[in-house]
């Protein structure tokens, strides 16, 4: 091998090496920058899920229920069974009989 | 002269390296360890990161107490270079008060916390300052995003980390967070790279409970209810599925993380412990169940030692004894039954023994032996007075009842080991039989008729059967060495639906103040209660309800 093809030869390879180098320390201050900001992000993510969690407890559901709803636990008396002899049963045109005979072909 | 010309560069050459060469054998050689050494310090750092403490979950999944990643910040105040400038900016990004971070950025030590437990929004105000001499510290903060439920049972954790009561202590070896350090390179400009990928290490495993939490909120309502109204000294609510000895509430006042009134606290538990004296009588088939004892009273149980029924009664068949809470009745035919087999199958019941919980200083109640019992003390335990069980005994001894006489040990952790165990298992861990199956039915007949016509009238609950007892038990007076006329303890035990029971609970409140009776204080508790988690259930009506015809208005 010529003595000049050797020198680019070494010189090509010393380059690359250097750029190897710069490029492996580049992506690894990068990756560092990743881990931390999905750190960042998983624990940002964990104080929306708990804040969520806070939400949706029975006490916090209950106080809007109660404020922004106007809603109660029912009571015994809350209860209203429609029983067989109720008197509002089977006494009167529904409103699919009514429109029954015209709904006929 | 060529020669001579090439030997003067040679040698103006050999001048300058020489030197050179001395001076880099000095740093490369002689001086090489201890400037490695600057260098490394100044380029490598560690860091600290934290695996945050295991979460505490209930039956369902839903989360009961979790820590999340926090930041403590503090201060070099001797990096400060303009203190009474930066002072205002730090208070104003952390919210602190200005003369206290002034008065901290003039101290003389190098190390001064600013503040723990940071807030993410905080330490994004923080970074953002870019200020010399304020550093992070990786911390960690336990949250309970239902605010205090559960807290006596959850108990807490200190500012290391580490559980200091209740479940939190008593699972601290596996609940326990890790640190782990990460070695870092640090650049001229301050960035950083990890100069070994940090290895992977397993989180703490989660503590899954048997806890259900909208039952723990309904008993906690219903507790803060009668808190609110009778004021006592302190209350307890649990509630147990009797079919497999789950826990599914354990609700206490006064709310407190170093205290759990429900497991620690022994108090005499008064007439609600007459159905199990009474299941020692039929199990021993010292009284036939259609025999009727004279109850009535006074009665003089030793010589001046008198007796009282709370209403005068004359004969009475088992079944009343119990309806009508008789102490003569109940005391007569503890003494038929002798010391030594009432207290054996006291002790079968669980009382006088702790369970199988492993809570941290969860008492195992107060039994008088035998052989030192008398004939006061035996009438006197029979009716639940000289004898001391914690709520969570006597939760126990009912839901052996509701089984069908079988004594399970309490759940409280499904799972330790992060896994889930599907929560419609409904097989328990027997510890021993108490009673026959025909003992335990007549005695829930018994419960159920105490319900429907006795003293425990207020505990109805309207289409289902409710078996239960109420107990009014008087208060030993450590001054005076006598019971007190003043103060006494009101509870309420009971299974429902009677018939075939998913869920026992009990009601114990201690030093009401107006009322006392079990039947005025906690039996309207456990209707309450129980209402409630049947709905919550979806326990169908045994019976029809009464019907209330509706009064809506006509025009629709």
């Amino acid at each position: 091998m010529k003595p000049v093809r050797l020198a680019v030869w070494i010189g090509a390879s010393i380059f690359f090496c250097a750029w190897q180098r710069i490029q492996a320390t580049r992506l690894s201050f990068e990756l560092e920058q990743r881990r931390r900001a999905v750190l960042e992000a998983k624990s940002r993510n964990s104080y929306l899920r708990l804040e969520l969690q806070n939400l949706h407890s029975p006490e916090s559901l209950a106080a809007s229920a109660r404020q922004h709803l106007g809603m109660l636990p029912p009571t015994a008396d809350s209860l209203i069974v429609l029983g067989e002899n109720h008197p509002r049963k089977n006494t009167g045109p529904t409103l699919l009989s009514w429109l029954a005979p015209s709904l006929r072909p | 002269m060529l020669k001579t010309r090439l030997h003067l560069c040679a040698a103006l050459s050999l001048f300058c390296t020489v030197p050179l060469g001395a001076r880099l054998t000095q740093l490369q050689v002689l001086q090489h360890r201890a400037l490695s050494a600057i260098a490394e310090s100044r380029v490598e750092r560690q860091t600290v990161e934290l695996i945050p403490r295991g979460r505490i979950l209930d039956r369902n999944g839903e989360v009961l107490a979790e820590s999340l990643p926090s930041w403590s910040a503090f201060l070099d105040p001797s990096a400060l270079k303009h203190p009474e400038r930066e002072a205002p900016r730090l208070a104003a990004a952390l919210g602190l008060d200005r003369r206290t971070v002034a008065l901290k950025a003039k101290r003389a030590s190098r190390f001064v916390w600013l503040k723990q437990k940071l807030t993410p929004e905080e330490v994004a105000r923080l970074r953002a300052l870019k200020m010399e001499g304020v550093g992070l510290l990786a911390d960690e903060r336990r949250y309970n995003p239902n605010g205090e439920l559960a807290l006596n049972l959850l108990g807490g954790v200190g500012a290391d980390g580490r559980g200091l009561a209740g479940l939190e202590l008593s699972f601290d070896s596996k609940l326990r967070g890790k640190a782990q350090t990460i070695d870092l390179v640090r650049d001229g400009l301050g960035k950083t790279m990890t100069d070994s990928m940090p290895r992977r290490s397993d989180p703490p495993a989660d503590l899954v409970l048997s806890l259900d939490r909208s039952v723990q909120h309904y008993a906690e309502a219903a507790l803060k209810t009668a808190v609110e109204r009778y004021r006592p000294a302190w209350a307890s609510i649990l509630v147990q599925d009797p079919r497999s000895g789950d826990i599914l509430a354990m609700a206490s006042h006064p709310r407190d993380p170093l205290r759990n009134p429900a497991i620690e606290q022994a108090f005499e538990p008064g007439s609600t412990f007459k159905a199990v004296s009474m299941a020692a009588v039929l199990e021993e088939g010292v009284a036939a169940f259609d025999e009727k004892i004279d109850c009535s009273g006074p009665w003089e149980v030793v010589p001046r030692v008198f007796i009282r029924d709370h209403e005068p009664s004359g004969p009475l068949s088992l079944e009343e004894i119990m309806s009508r809470s008789s102490n003569i009745g109940i005391a007569k035919l503890a003494l038929r039954l002798g010391a030594d087999r009432f207290h054996r199958a006291v002790r079968a019941f669980g009382f006088g023994t702790k369970t199988a919980l492993g809570l941290p200083g969860e008492s195992g109640g107060l039994l008088q032996s035998p052989a030192s019992k008398g004939r006061l003390a035996l009438a006197n335990n029979a009716f639940g007075q000289g004898l001391a069980v914690t709520p969570l005994q006597l939760l126990g001894a009912y839901s052996a009842l509701a089984n069908g006489g079988s004594l399970l040990e309490p759940r409280l952790v499904l799972s330790s080991e992060g896994g889930r165990r599907p929560a419609e298992e409904t097989t328990g861990v027997p510890v021993r039989r108490v009673a026959s199956e025909d003992t335990v039915r007549r005695i829930v007949r018994m419960l159920e008729a105490v319900v429907e016509r006795g003293t425990g009238i207020s505990a109805q609950i309207p289409g289902y059967s409710v078996a239960g007892k109420t107990g009014t038990s008087q208060k030993l007076d450590p001054e005076r060495r006598r019971y007190s006329t003043v103060h006494y303890v009101a509870s309420f035990a009971g299974f429902i639906p009677a018939k075939q029971p998913r869920l026992t609970i009990v009601v114990v409140i201690d030093s009401p103040k107006g009322q006392y009776y079990g039947a005025e204080v906690a039996a309207p508790v456990f209707a309450t209660l129980g209402r409630q988690l049947l709905a919550l259930k979806g326990i169908p009506p045994e019976r029809p309800l009464a019907v209330r015809w509706s009064s809506a208005p006509k025009r629709l």
